[in-house]
């Protein structure tokens, strides 16, 4: 049984405007298996799982089913064909009940009138959730639920159904260690009853703990599978990265200068008491889980979102934060490239040197009368300097792959006079080329004097690049590691992020106290 | 049980607002709590929660239809113009004339939920048009002029009174059973609320949403082209502009039962309130001396001031919501 | 290459190309609607209609480039209307009626931009309730009364030349116009309409941009009321009760998108051309005037599905 082929791919092809995301990938997925797809952000793990989920359709190559031609019309047609996806980000109704949600579509019915029969919905839905061991009442509202605990439902919800392939594409991103916990054990239950699992995960441990087979994707392509149990980690990262880490996250760490960033018990809406600083010339790296507040908190500095207590000092002076908002922010001096590229950071309908101009409006064109020679100049020299792949200024950004939409966004800070610059999860979605070009880019606004914060779900990301790294848990700073320190590791961050770094406190000294790495206590402490 | 306790938290503090409004029109609103007064409500509040019935249906699923008014007179006038050729109607003529009206709503909403629901165009554009549409056929096919005078026995579908109680209660009362059942109990009501509630959710977990779409406003067509000839059997006329303004009571009364335009919250049980609460303050302006004028701008001031208050109360709401997934309430 | 250009070109001229055709048609099909001996009804048109219709066409365009509607320019025409006329009245004094209507047509602007920027509410719905709001007050000012006498000396100043609307109407679209493409404003509204998000990442102050667009609407609307009542020589409580409708028709036949961040002057100055030839052209071919509101509902509907047909046609050629 366990040699046995459920699915088998061949050939697949997945292009999107501008960038091949995946590029003529073989693979199979074994009966009863669970099978682990690991890359780093941008190798096409996602895409390749979503187009087996009917979320996209192939442009290229065959899928097959237990031998059948497999081509999944929508979501709906892959579930009744047994492939079921847990996606990575929760789509939930909030404003239902756990057990409305798990039935959402098949909710049972009785009598002539085919009333919906709440008892038994709640009946089945209680039962599903005690076999999983999940201690959540039926009649609950998702909205009340945690995070992780919604996760968790979105899991049962899929388990509710048959399947014979069930794709996890990253599920512990948002879980503590309680719930991963229980995740591998009903993973192992599955697995027991002969359904397959795609697993998609960054976290290396885990990969050794429940997988049997493990697939790596690099730039769109299949690099290799292996067993699980007669492969070391060294290995898994040189197919993944397809080089050593060093050469490409090429820093050079500068003594830190000034310190450009401080805050003082910022309270906000996810986070709460947070102390941080910043100095010139640093990479400031966040880590943590999702939805531990990282974003949260940075949107707050930005004036994106209101904060609710405790103090900003940008380069020692107090930032009003009753008053802060955006267009203050950038004023300041502070850039931001957000998380959610499409929705936040670019206007994908308009032109790139529309995208590019939009910052430095201000600053430019001090009294309102726009110049349309120094727009066109700007966006030029933002795409020169960028080396963004593009014929012309003119063409719309829609157009462009991920990489080059991100570089627009950066370009679009450059023209502006920053010296603080946030990126949120500035390679999700990028293919390699650009992620190195971008890591130089941090690099270089390191090297000459700006202070950089990085928010990555990728810790190799983290711990090449980063200075510092701060951790987050529950909207709280849990830890703070320099890249000094011998407990910057994978582990030990991880630890920080999902346990509040209890496990292995005794490993080391206290974070907050590591003092090589302050800033020079420079004159403009005055406020302070 | 549970879900008893559920509707009731759902009807909002609004309805505290409201109730200083109603207890001001006890002692200043002279008449207002006499029985043929309070009969009056009852019959105004009928064929507005029919209607509203239909609104409430398409601001749980997220979206609006503002061509009731439209569809309401195009239809009442459709159906009037039919009945007035019987000089006697019997009950088949008058059974026919409200499957006229209804037929009228009927096509609306199809229209309406075809371009909305299937082709994704921007419902407030096309419920506006379909508005006009309706307004402007209205005109059209009685050349501007108002009907009246109707037989008696199609009057006394919502004019007479049953068990003293007028007959337009009891029409309304078993409109609103069915469509309390539907909304509540069916699958087709759980799917709206999904809809309304995530549409992205709602379509992964196998929910036609096109097809709930197009059913919530060919509900909405069909029941406010039943309002519309209800509307004229209860008050003798016709006329191209008879039903202008019912959107926004209906929206009003929506809102005020507690369905906010976020979409898959509220529902019907509180929509019955928010109708007799809206009928009860036009009927107490009325009372107080307002000329229509005043009424208007009274009405129109207050419809915006509670979805300010809808609005600034969900914020807070969501607010404390994200508070208490990180449980920051324990701290 | 050179298909793909022709047909954008073709797309950008297709409106005027739909104009011409149907003046053509009218021309052809019509002995009244334009001939070598009746120039009288398209020189109507041109000085007497669509400056308000062009006006009102451009106020909408501002609202709908930041995805919104104005439901409520047809009740503020009649309060300010209302308003100037009883200044003018009183005092017979014009400039003096001139201002109060830009202080009143502010004043609603800046009510329904706070609104809309504050509070959050959409935009359909705030300009609804305030349309109920503005023509209540309207009714209770005049109570169905009209106003006749404005003194001696204000028709005069804007009927003395034929050409007068004409030019103040072509001097606030090139304003708009300017405003629209050439100012830090403009740019910020087109970001706004796109993207508010992106928008306010990009340090534009999205709410100042609404209140300030709801500004220069009601300063627009209170400087066409005051043309109208001089055009028409009433002030009554119940005009304007088409005009959000054919505003909006017209903006949408001109091109400009409901899905915001798109739309220029131009579009509206041939929308409404399109919406006067054809809604003047139907009277002439004997269509009873009832019809016209079904028909202007109908366009809304055309129109919008003809813009999505329109984006799947077009190509992108730089």
């Amino acid at each position: 049984m366990q040699n046995e082929i459920l699915l088998e791919m061949k050939n697949i092809r997945k292009e999107f405007p501008g960038v091949v995301a995946v590029n003529d990938v073989s693979m199979d997925i074994r009966k009863g298996e669970v099978h682990i797809i690991i890359g780093e952000n941008g190798a096409g793990k996602s895409t390749l799982v979503k187009m087996m989920a009917g979320l996209y359709k192939i442009d290229g190559g065959v899928m097959l089913l237990e031998g059948q031609e497999y081509k999944p019309a929508n979501v709906l047609d892959a579930q009744r064909q047994g492939v079921n996806i847990i996606h990575q980000e929760l789509s939930m109704m909030q404003n239902r009940t756990v057990a409305q949600n798990v039935f959402v579509g098949r909710e049972p019915v009785m009598g002539p009138l085919r009333m919906v029969d709440n008892k038994k919905m709640n009946r089945q839905c209680r039962e599903l959730l005690e076999g999983l061991g999940i201690d959540i009442k039926p009649t609950t509202m998702v909205k009340d639920l945690s995070i992780a605990q919604q996760q968790m439902v979105e899991v049962a919800k899929a388990i509710s159904t048959e399947n014979k392939l069930l794709i996890m594409d990253e599920p512990t991103s948002s879980l503590t260690q309680k719930e991963i916990d229980n995740l591998f054990r009903i993973t192992r239950q599955l697995k027991s009853q002969g359904t397959s699992i795609i697993y998609i995960s960054h976290r290396m441990q885990e990969l050794m703990e429940i997988g049997d087979r493990i697939t790596v994707m690099r730039d769109g392509c299949y690099v290799g599978t292996r067993d699980a149990d007669d492969i070391e980690m060294s290995e898994l990262i040189t197919m993944m990265v397809g080089r050593t880490i060093e050469n490409v996250y090429n820093r050079t760490y500068n003594e830190p200068g000034k310190e450009m960033l401080r805050t003082e018990k910022l309270t906000g809406l996810r986070f709460r008491n947070v102390d941080i600083h910043v100095c010139q010339g640093e990479i400031v790296g966040f880590a943590g889980l999702v939805g531990a507040g990282r974003t949260e908190l940075v949107k707050a500095i930005f004036g994106f979102d209101q904060a609710e207590g405790g103090k900003v000092f940008l380069e020692g002076k107090e930032i009003n934060l009753s008053n802060h908002s955006c267009n203050r922010a950038i004023q300041k001096g502070m850039a931001m490239i957000s998380e959610n590229r499409k929705t936040e950071g670019l206007f994908i309908n308009m032109s790139i040197k529309d995208n590019i101009v939009q910052a430095c409006m201000f600053d430019k064109f001090p009294n309102g009368i726009v110049k349309n020679d120094v727009i066109k100049e700007t966006a030029e020299q933002g795409v020169k300097e960028l080396k963004v792949a593009t014929t012309s200024i003119e063409k719309k950004v829609f157009n462009l792959s991920g990489g080059n939409q991100q570089k627009v966004v950066i370009a679009k800070w450059l023209a502006t006079n920053s010296k603080l610059f946030i990126f949120d999860e500035p390679t999700r979605g990028i293919d390699v080329g650009a992620k190195s070009e971008i890591y130089g880019i941090m690099n270089d606004l390191a090297k000459n004097g700006a202070a950089v914060i990085m928010i990555s779900s990728d810790l190799l990301e983290l711990l090449g690049l980063a200075d510092r790294v701060y951790v987050m848990k529950d909207g709280e700073i849990s830890g703070e590691v320099s890249h000094e320190e011998n407990v910057f590791t994978q582990e030990y961050i991880l630890s920080l992020g999902i346990e509040g770094g209890k496990a292995v406190e005794h490993k080391s000294p206290s974070a907050a106290e590591s003092g090589p790495k302050d800033c020079q206590k420079g004159g403009n402490h005055a406020a302070g | 049980m549970q879900q008893v306790k559920e509707k009731l938290k759902n009807i909002p503090g609004l309805i505290w607002g409201v109730l200083v409004i109603i207890l001001v029109f006890i002692f200043f609103a002279k008449g207002f709590t006499k029985y043929q007064n309070i009969l009056n409500i009852l019959s105004n509040t009928a064929i507005l929660l029919i209607i509203s019935c239909g609104m409430t249906m398409a601001i749980l699923s997220k979206e609006i239809d503002i061509s009731i008014g439209g569809v309401m007179s195009f239809a009442g006038l459709g159906g009037a113009l039919f009945i007035t050729r019987f000089e006697n109607p019997g009950i088949p003529a008058i059974i026919l004339t409200f499957a006229i009206g209804t037929g009228i709503g009927l096509c609306f909403g199809l229209f309406n939920g075809v371009l909305i629901g299937k082709y994704k165009y921007n419902y407030w554009l096309i419920t506006f048009a379909t508005m006009s549409i309706g307004y402007g056929a209205a005109q059209v096919i009685n050349g501007g002029n108002v009907v009246s005078g109707f037989p008696k026995a199609f009057r006394n579908v919502a004019d007479s009174k049953f068990l003293g109680i007028p007959t337009v209660v009891w029409v309304a009362l078993v409109i609103v059973m069915i469509m309390l059942f539907i909304t509540y109990k069916t699958r087709f009501g759980m799917h709206i609320y999904a809809v309304g509630d995530s549409e992205q959710c709602a379509s992964q977990s196998g929910i036609n949403v096109k097809k709930t779409r197009i059913l919530i406003y060919m509900l909405a067509g069909m029941l406010s082209g039943f309002g519309g000839v209800l509307l004229v059997a209860k008050t003798n006329s016709a006329g191209p502009v008879a039903a202008s303004g019912y959107e926004w009571n209906a929206i009003a009364a929506t809102i005020i039962g507690g369905t906010s335009f976020e979409g898959g919250k509220g529902g019907l049980a509180g929509t019955i309130i928010g109708a007799l609460v809206m009928s009860m303050i036009i009927n107490g302006l009325q009372l107080m001396g307002f000329s229509n004028y005043w009424q208007q701008v009274y009405k129109g001031a207050f419809i915006l001031l509670i979805i300010v208050v809808d609005v600034i109360s969900r914020r807070k709401k969501k607010k404390a919501a994200l508070r208490r997934v990180y449980k920051y309430d324990e701290c | 290459m050179t298909n793909a250009k022709f047909r954008n070109l073709f797309m950008k001229y297709s409106r005027l190309l739909v104009m011409i055709l149907l003046v053509v048609f009218f021309a052809a099909a019509t002995k009244t609607f334009w001939g070598p001996d009746n120039w009288g009804n398209v020189s109507n048109i041109v000085l007497q209609q669509a400056p308000f219709t062009i006006l009102l066409a451009i106020c909408m365009t501002l609202v709908i480039v930041l995805k919104g509607f104005d439901l409520s320019i047809g009740s503020a025409v009649a309060l300010i209307s209302c308003v100037a006329g009883m200044v003018l009245n009183k005092t017979y004094n014009p400039w003096l009626a001139i201002l109060a209507a830009l202080i009143l047509g502010a004043v609603i602007g800046i009510a329904n931009g706070i609104l809309v920027a504050y509070v959050e509410v959409p935009t359909f719905i705030v300009t609804f309730s305030m349309q109920w709001i503005l023509r209540g007050i309207a009714m209770v000012l005049l109570g169905g009364k009209q106003i006749y006498d404005f003194g001696p000396t204000f028709r005069n100043i804007f009927t003395s030349s034929r050409y007068t609307f004409l030019i103040l109407m072509a001097v606030i679209a090139i304003l708009m116009a300017l405003l629209l493409s050439k100012t830090v404003f403009g740019r910020e509204v087109y970001a706004t309409g796109t993207n508010q998000d992106a928008a306010r990442m990009s340090g534009i102050r999205v709410k100042r941009v609404y209140i300030m667009a709801f500004l220069i609407n009601g300063l627009i609307i209170a400087f066409t009321s005051v043309l109208y009542i001089a055009n028409l020589g009433t002030a009554e409580p119940i005009i304007g009760e088409n005009f959000p409708m054919t505003a909006i028709a017209a903006t949408l036949v001109g091109g400009t998108a409901v899905s915001g961040g798109s739309g220029k002057v131009s579009n509206a100055v041939i929308g409404s051309l399109i919406m006067l030839v054809l809604t003047n052209g139907m009277i002439h071919l004997g269509v009873p005037s009832e019809w016209q509101q079904v028909m202007i509902g109908a366009i809304i509907v055309l129109s919008v599905v003809a813009e999505r047909g329109m984006q799947k046609i077009s190509v992108e050629t730089v």
